[in-house]
């Protein structure tokens, strides 16, 4: 049993390679196709599922689109929903315009929408800050990535592209005006961003798949 | 307790991080596996206890607050430990504020806590940074996968007899 533990295991380690010859990888396709909860075509739309954009997301969808709504999309490994889904997993760490030079904000996925293209995009609300002169006891500790933000999110409804999302984060409601905002992030909140990973969510969410650890030998 | 209760019951978190007994604490709830108590560590009792102890919390006496928050401080000394060792990324910088954090938790665990012995963990925890400087975060070398394994020998039908 412990020989095909480990055989199973270096198997996964040889798929996971860039140089893994494209059947073996083709071979994983199919059985995750076969296995999986959540197989790797389950983003994939049927064209019936096409619809006009929502009257409360044409704003910010480009007009003349067809869009299909959806609860759920899986994105790099990672289970995104909207937050009448899953609360939790609609709650994300944002880049805005996908520019890594500014630490992501935190947001709410509203609504998720997919266009004929198969192109997704998260309908998202803000998580207000908090309001001037709110002391944050999460200050003092370094080390340890919360921080009060507002109870409220904002009005304002934005689009964001899945690959813009750094990581989720958790949320706990301190009393009515606050919560705090945990960021799940185990990569890169201390690392400057000019060293950040790009795609980095499989080391990011802890799922313990296909991680590969990477040691920068500098200081900051 | 309550609080830390309450934390597990209503903290909004992704799917992906793993669960832990709701009744936490009681002896119904067993003791935690070894990734429940990573997740305790890393998000929910830091969560009860700042909201209890931190800045801006108030107490029936200054003495009772600043004896609250030095606990509290010594307690996330040693979460903060416990994220910068469990990030998949590790640097020179974040290494050394590991041994720090290390450190400063074990010279005041028998202030704050006189009746605490010291254990062989400690030692190796402090070991763990070298380990992080030689080979890198602890995920690529962490016990977690012979964890998995044990778990699985486990959970096979036996007859409860050896050989």
């Amino acid at each position: 049993m412990f020989s095909a533990f480990a055989r199973s295991a270096k198997l996964k380690q040889w798929i996971a390679r860039p140089d893994c010859p494209a059947f073996l990888k083709e071979c994983k396709r199919y059985f995750d196709k076969a296995f999986s909860t959540l197989p790797e075509d389950s983003n994939r739309v049927g064209d019936s599922a096409f619809s006009a954009i929502p009257a409360e997301l044409r704003d910010i969808i480009p007009a003349g689109l067809k869009v299909a709504v959806r609860a759920r999309h899986l994105h790099d490994g990672v289970v995104f929903s909207r937050s009448k889904t899953h609360v939790g997993n609609s709650l994300i760490m944002y880049y805005p315009n996908g520019n890594r030079s500014n630490p992501p904000i935190p947001a709410e996925i509203e609504n998720i929408v997919v266009g004929t293209d198969q192109r997704y995009t998260y309908v998202v609300r803000r998580q207000l800050p908090a309001p001037p002169g709110t002391v944050d006891p999460f200050a003092s500790y370094l080390h340890f990535p919360a921080k009060i933000f507002s109870s409220k999110i904002s009005n304002v409804l934005e689009a964001v592209s899945p690959d813009w999302v750094m990581t989720h984060y958790a949320r706990w409601k301190l009393d009515d005006d606050r919560v705090i905002v945990l960021d799940l992030s185990r990569v890169s909140k201390f690392l400057p961003h000019s060293m950040r990973p790009s795609h980095s969510f499989r080391r990011i969410n802890g799922a313990g798949r296909n991680i590969q650890g990477i040691l920068y030998h500098y200081s900051h | 307790m309550d609080r830390i209760h309450e934390v597990i019951r209503d903290t909004a978190t992704p799917s992906w991080v793993e669960s832990v007994p709701r009744n936490f604490g009681d002896p119904a709830a067993g003791s935690l596996k070894a990734d429940e108590w990573r997740t305790m560590a890393t998000i929910y009792l830091p969560i009860a206890l700042i909201s209890l102890w931190g800045e801006g919390t108030t107490h029936t006496s200054p003495d009772l607050a600043s004896s609250f928050r030095q606990v509290l401080d010594h307690t996330m000394d040693l979460v903060q430990a416990v994220y910068l060792a469990g990030t998949c990324t590790t640097t020179e910088s974040r290494t050394s504020a590991y041994r720090d954090y290390i450190i400063s938790w074990l010279s005041k665990l028998r202030i704050l806590h006189p009746t605490s012995n010291y254990r062989t963990n400690f030692h190796m925890a402090l070991h763990v940074a070298d380990f992080l400087c030689l080979f890198g975060p602890v995920r690529s070398w962490w016990c977690f996968p012979f964890e998995r394994l044990i778990g699985q020998l486990q959970r096979l039908p036996s007859n409860s007899k050896f050989g």
